[in-house]
């Protein structure tokens, strides 16, 4: 990852700013406000940093699961999430000209390593990845965007504009590197592999990065939306054909804007993965919260709650006119440790560039393993955790008014992914990516 | 919602099993369907957006709602719907006056008066949705929502054995089907395919069954627990009547590792593999067990097939002239304790009823305003011969920990029971293993532990009494419930119209005002020989493996029966058979080979009400395959 | 009685040491959640029972390790005034349900105050890992676990 010498790191930063936001909730680390100074010759000093975490840094002591525990966790995901959305070229900083395109884009697909005919991926070529996202960014080569459905087939997601949410699944070098190195890019590749499927783990002692992969979720951009609270991306808009309703396959060109992000690294303290996630920040409203007025993402406070957080009508094609918008509500409030740490990192964003838009994404919470040894999930904390465009059917039920959690249904990151498997029908190291690959064909 | 003035291709009363199956095919053949359910809508599965304001379920609902039973029963993640209620298998009684003690001596003859009492719809069907007028209770039962019973089964996979199709010929017995074991081969391929079935082929080909050159089950078989393999040591070689007591994996309609096909592909139906949750009946959390909501997203996603949900069908009309069928009339409503909030009229070219065999038989019987006899009834037989697999359980401790309430809840079983010569005299059986323990019939583990804890008092009542606890009861559990075991018989029964049928009431009703259905049922000689071979089976087999033989009173005691002065306690296996049965001719039959209605040229009946014998295989795979063969006759009329 | 209490009493009824009951960090908080069934007047519990199982456990609850069994067996599961109540607790633990205290949990008398106490409290029941299995419904296992033999927890 780059290194810049004027920077300091978030992580030593975050560690005084857990102290002060212990002792005094909610304050967090307002009260340390970085001076951002451009020098001279134009960089931008800031405490934010390209680098990426290899690893949690827990509490020396007294630990308390809901307090210096999270939050140690939580600064990781930031620290993450800052260093993945870092510029992928040049050497301005995060949201220094508002946006960028970002060092994640540069990394590889999930169909550019589990090819159509299980034939082995290019190599890592970060030099020509980079160029690509960078075309991606500007418009001239946009992203093939195609996938709708959120996992098992729950739903896709509709905005207000009737258009369907698109995913996509990207990998960082460590995680490609194991499944190039393994032949795990072909279901043959799988079969063959006896071993246990375990993936890289980030190490703070040896300073190894762990394996990283990040699920993002984009909606595409229009009417009522405001641009610049977005990170954009020109994409292409892949529709597939539904002949009962006259609709043909087609592809247009669109910015799309991104409203999630699931960033899912491998560590030594956390094998079972720590699991980050973000959402742009006027997705939905907590349920029963809604701001008169505030322009929501997927909610629309005319159309009232009975359709809420359920799946559109059936046949789910992207092409059909005039579908209803999704009506979208978050079940469970984020921490207020989280949302305190969210409120200082959005500062120091809007202090390198008011216009930053980065500044409008929320970290929604971390869960990671308590217990790692203890059983295969490691007791997971928090017990449920759920992203509103990547798992909006699975929050959870709103029965008689109250919040219902079934165990094993509601979203669990480490829950769902504990059951992935390979090819070969065994434990696939918490990642349903290695089911993506195909046959080789002879 | 109004569809009267919309045409379709086909109409479809059910959105379950079948309903499901025939709505894919039909819709992947460019067809336009409608589908009526009379139940609630499941999330995702609509196609009407204003769907979406009235009561639907998901998994995790119903997931809570079974987290939070007291009694973990079929049923019981699924909230009754007083407008489309369903049977409960916490219902199921003695019928007044037969009880524990003084329970139906069997043969019988007339069943016994009446008494049930249903002013009140829902009071009454709290205590139970049948009137059971017996004499044995019926012990099988439903579901009606999105998906039907598919909810809960258990994910046996199994094909009939060619001579099921035969008992007549065979062995003098019953009727034979009109189509044969090779008539539904391909078909068996299609519907494994569709469901999704793990197995070893090598394994399935027994007391006759054949596979298409080089057929490949879509994956591989479920591994075995610690129990199929204790079992199937215990028992190599040995026979009980001279049937083989060989165990066999049992193929099964949950996911497993998968197989390149025949064709090369590799299978991936997009869903998780098991975790041995334990829990297929009732509810699968994962969806790794397959059910009907699969296939009708399938069918939903052509964009061919409209779905109504809350619509209970009432009435099938008839045109007189042609006596073709012209409407179905359907009652719906908005909550599931609320009244009716309309009728209205569903028209299309051919019409299916899909509904269960219980429901689809009540229907036509209901349909009675233009011919007394109700529809598709010129032979007398629907609603006839109603049929289950009662089932006969035996229960005991290894010698040594088998380790139950892991994996499957069944994922082997001895199937060498399930013919030969004897069926001239019996009825045969298969044996089902099951993984959980004493669950089902001694509501493992809960009720062991309150034994050792709270003993029971002499008088029953709340008297408290003095048990173990802290290491001792730890120690026990440990040595004592890792050896609990369950074997389940699945007995066959015989046609038998006049004491096996079910009517629509004329005096109880459910909410809508529509009957409910009168079961009466009995056991005859041939499936009570059955049980006590059973019986002699359960105490050779136990004999043979060293078990502490703990067979007593189950906790689902209401399908007790005397026979030949010794007590049986039958537990329903939830397979509804024969009630539309398909034959030869149209004085005998409900239905043709291809499940089309003798009288009604454009009607077809297809579901488990479509066979016209048991055999002793689940019958939901041969109900897909039937569901098929159906499908394709139907596209072949209107082509 | 306090929740401190709870955990300690539940120790010694159940034979499971206080930190797989209340494990630290808590994730689950089921001893808080179990607990709350002892202050909930749905369960009409007598408070003359809970203030003498309270007191009752207080008074015994320093007993050196290998002698408190036998007190507990003395002072509480003989005391027929608590026992149910005592038992209860058991089941908390062991189910996750509550049961009518005025009849034997095995008796189907209705209507009663049976109930589970909430999800968690189900998958998290001791029954199911005393076995070597899971609460039927809630696996963390993976495919194919079920070949092979587990190992019970230890019993101290």
């Amino acid at each position: 990852m780059k290194k810049t010498k004027t920077i300091t790191l978030l992580i030593a930063f975050a560690a005084i700013a857990a102290y002060i936001g212990s002792a005094s909730c909610g304050n967090g680390a307002g009260g340390n406000k970085a001076n951002v100074a451009v020098t001279d010759s134009g960089h931008v000093k800031t405490p934010l940093s390209p680098v990426l975490p290899f690893d949690v840094t827990l509490p020396t002591s007294h630990f308390v699961l809901e307090g210096n525990v999270r939050r140690s966790f939580d600064v990781f995901s930031w620290d993450s999430f800052i260093a993945i959305c870092w510029p992928a070229q040049g050497h301005s900083v995060i949201g220094q000209f508002g946006d960028n395109p970002t060092v994640w884009e540069t990394w590889k697909k999930n169909y550019e390593v589990f090819l159509a005919n299980g034939l082995p991926p290019s190599p890592w070529d970060v030099t020509l990845q980079s160029k690509e996202a960078n075309l991606s960014q500007t418009g001239k080569t946009p992203a093939n965007m195609t996938f709708v459905f959120q996992p098992f087939l729950t739903g896709p997601l509709i905005d207000q504009n009737g258009q369907y949410n698109r995913f996509e699944i990207a990998m960082n070098k460590e995680m490609f590197d194991y499944i190039d190195t393994h032949k795990l890019y072909n279901i043959q590749g799988q079969q063959a592999f006896t071993d246990t499927v375990s993936f890289p783990q980030g190490d703070n002692t040896k300073k190894t990065y762990g394996a990283v992969m990040v699920k993002a979720s984009w909606k595409v951009l229009g009417k009522g939306d405001d641009t610049s609270r977005f990170h954009k991306v020109k994409a292409i808009i892949h529709t597939l054909a539904l002949p009962s309703k006259g609709i043909r396959d087609s592809s247009y060109e669109a910015w799309v804007g991104l409203v999630g992000l699931h960033i899912g690294t491998r560590t030594k303290i956390s094998p079972q993965w720590i699991w980050s996630t973000f959402e742009q920040v006027d997705n939905a409203p907590d349920l029963g919260k809604a701001v008169n007025g505030k322009h929501y993402n997927y909610y629309n406070a005319a159309a009232g709650d009975k359709a809420l957080n359920k799946a559109p009508a059936q046949p789910w094609n992207a092409g059909i006119p005039g579908q209803i918008p999704s009506q979208v509500a978050r079940l469970t409030p984020i921490d207020t440790g989280t949302q305190a740490l969210n409120d200082s990192i959005h500062k120091l964003l809007v202090a390198i560039n008011p216009h930053s838009v980065w500044q409008y994404y929320q970290l929604i919470g971390t869960q990671w393993p308590v217990h790692p040894t203890q059983s295969n999930t490691g007791d997971p904390f928090p017990v449920y955790m759920a992203n509103a465009t990547l798992e909006t059917y699975d929050q959870g039920s709103v029965v008689n008014g109250k919040i219902v959690y079934s165990p094993g249904v509601t979203s669990s990151c480490i829950g769902c992914h504990n059951a992935s498997v390979t090819w070969a029908g065994r434990p696939a190291d918490f990642t349903y990516l290695l089911k993506s690959a195909q046959s080789l064909k002879k | 919602m109004d569809n009267s003035t919309k045409q379709y291709d086909v109409v479809i009363v059910g959105g379950g099993w079948a309903g499901s199956a025939l709505a894919y095919r039909l819709a992947s053949a460019n067809k336009r369907v409608l589908v009526l359910e009379a139940g609630i809508a499941i999330d995702g599965l609509i196609t009407n957006p204003d769907e979406n304001q009235l009561v639907t379920g998901n998994r995790a609902e119903f997931m809570n709602d079974f987290f939070m039973a007291m009694a973990k029963t079929p049923e019981s993640p699924y909230v009754q719907n007083y407008n489309a209620p369903r049977p409960a298998v916490l219902d199921i009684q003695p019928i007044p006056p037969f009880t524990q003690d003084n329970p139906v001596q069997l043969p019988a003859g007339a069943p016994p008066p009446a008494t049930i009492d249903c002013a009140d719809p829902k009071a009454s069907i709290d205590k139970g949705y049948f009137i059971q007028r017996g004499p044995v209770p019926f012990g099988s039962t439903y579901e009606r929502r999105g998906g039907g019973t598919s909810w809960h089964w258990l994910g046996t996979s199994l094909r009939m054995l060619p001579n099921d199709f035969k008992l007549k010929t065979v062995y003098n017995q019953a009727v034979d089907w009109p189509i044969s074991y090779e008539d539904l081969s391909d078909y068996y391929d299609q519907a494994e395919f569709e469901i999704g079935v793990s197995a070893d082929v090598d394994e399935q080909q027994i007391h006759g069954i054949t596979f298409s050159e080089g057929y490949v089950y879509p994956m591989a078989k479920i591994p075995a627990t610690i129990l199929d393999n204790t079992m199937d040591a215990g028992l190599a070689g040995k026979t009980f009547d001279g049937s083989s007591l060989k165990v066999t994996g049992t193929p099964a309609g949950r996911n497993g590792v998968p197989n390149q096909m025949k064709n090369g592909e590799f299978y991936d139906n997009g869903r998780r593999q098991c975790q041995g949750n334990t829990n297929c009946t009732p509810i699968c959390p994962i969806q790794a067990k397959y059910d009907a909501t699969v296939t009708m997203a399938k069918a939903l996603m052509t964009g061919n097939v409209e779905i109504i949900y809350q619509a209970v069908a009432t009435n099938i009309m008839l045109d007189m002239t042609t006596m073709e069928v012209n409407g179905v009339v359907y009652k719906t409503y908005e909550t599931t304790g609320g009244p009716c909030t309309g009728t209205f009229t569903a028209t299309g070219t051919k019409y299916i009823i899909a509904a269960h065999a219980i429901e689809a038989a009540k229907l036509l019987l209901m349909s009675n305003t233009q011919i007394p006899a109700g529809i598709a009834n010129y032979s007398g037989q629907v609603g006839k011969n109603l049929m289950d697999h009662p089932m006969y359980l035996g229960w005991g401790l290894m010698p040594k920990p088998v380790y139950p309430f892991r994996g499957p809840l069944s994922t082997s079983g001895i199937e060498g029971t399930r013919d030969g010569t004897f069926r001239s005299e019996r009825a045969s059986f298969r044996i089902e293993i099951g993984n959980e323990g004493w669950n089902w019939p001694g509501g493992a583990p809960y009720n062991q532990v309150i034994d050792m804890v709270s003993p029971m008092p002499p008088d029953q009542s709340g008297t408290p009494t003095v048990g173990i606890f802290g290491t001792a009861l730890r120690q026990s559990i440990q040595s004592n419930f890792t050896r609990q075991f369950r074997i389940g018989f699945l007995i066959e029964q015989l046609p038998d119209a006049d004491n096996c049928y079910i009517v629509p009431s004329k005096t109880c009703f459910d909410n809508l005002g529509v009957p409910r259905p009168e079961i009466y049922y009995d056991f005859d000689v041939y499936t009570m020989e059955g049980f006590k071979a059973a019986a002699a089976a359960t105490d050779f087999i136990f004999d043979t493996l060293g078990v502490e033989n703990n067979t007593g009173v189950p906790v689902g005691n209401g399908g007790v029966f005397e026979y030949e002065g010794v007590k049986y306690y039958a537990q329903g296996a939830g397979h509804v058979m024969g009630t539309h049965r398909m034959g030869f001719t149209r004085d005998d039959s409900v239905t043709d080979a291809n499940m089309k209605s003798w009288d009604h040229d454009n009607l077809y009946i297809v579901g488990c009400g479509s066979m016209p014998t048991t055999a002793t295989s689940n019958p939901t795979l041969t109900m897909t395959a039937l569901a098929f063969k159906a499908a394709d006759a139907i596209l072949q009329s209107i082509d | 009685m306090t929740l401190d209490e709870f955990v300690s009493l539940s120790a010694a009824l159940t034979g499971y040491p206080v930190s797989t009951l209340q494990p630290v960090p808590d994730t689950q908080q089921i001893a808080a959640t179990l607990f709350a069934e002892l202050n909930l007047a749905s369960n009409n519990i007598p408070a003359a029972q809970l203030d003498e199982l309270t007191q009752v456990w207080n008074s015994i609850s320093a007993t050196p390790p290998p002698d408190l069994p036998a007190a507990v067996q003395e002072k509480i599961i003989e005391n027929l005034a608590i026992t149910r109540l005592a038992q209860n607790i058991i089941y908390l633990w062991f189910f996750g349900t509550w049961y009518d205290l005025s009849k034997n949990p095995n008796s189907f008398t209705s209507p009663n105050i049976d109930h589970v106490v909430s999800p968690l409290a189900y998958t998290n029941g001791l029954v199911w890992g005393e076995m070597g299995a899971h609460p039927m419904g809630y696996s963390v296992g993976q495919y194919g676990y079920w070949a092979n033999v587990p190992t019970l927890p230890q019993i101290n």
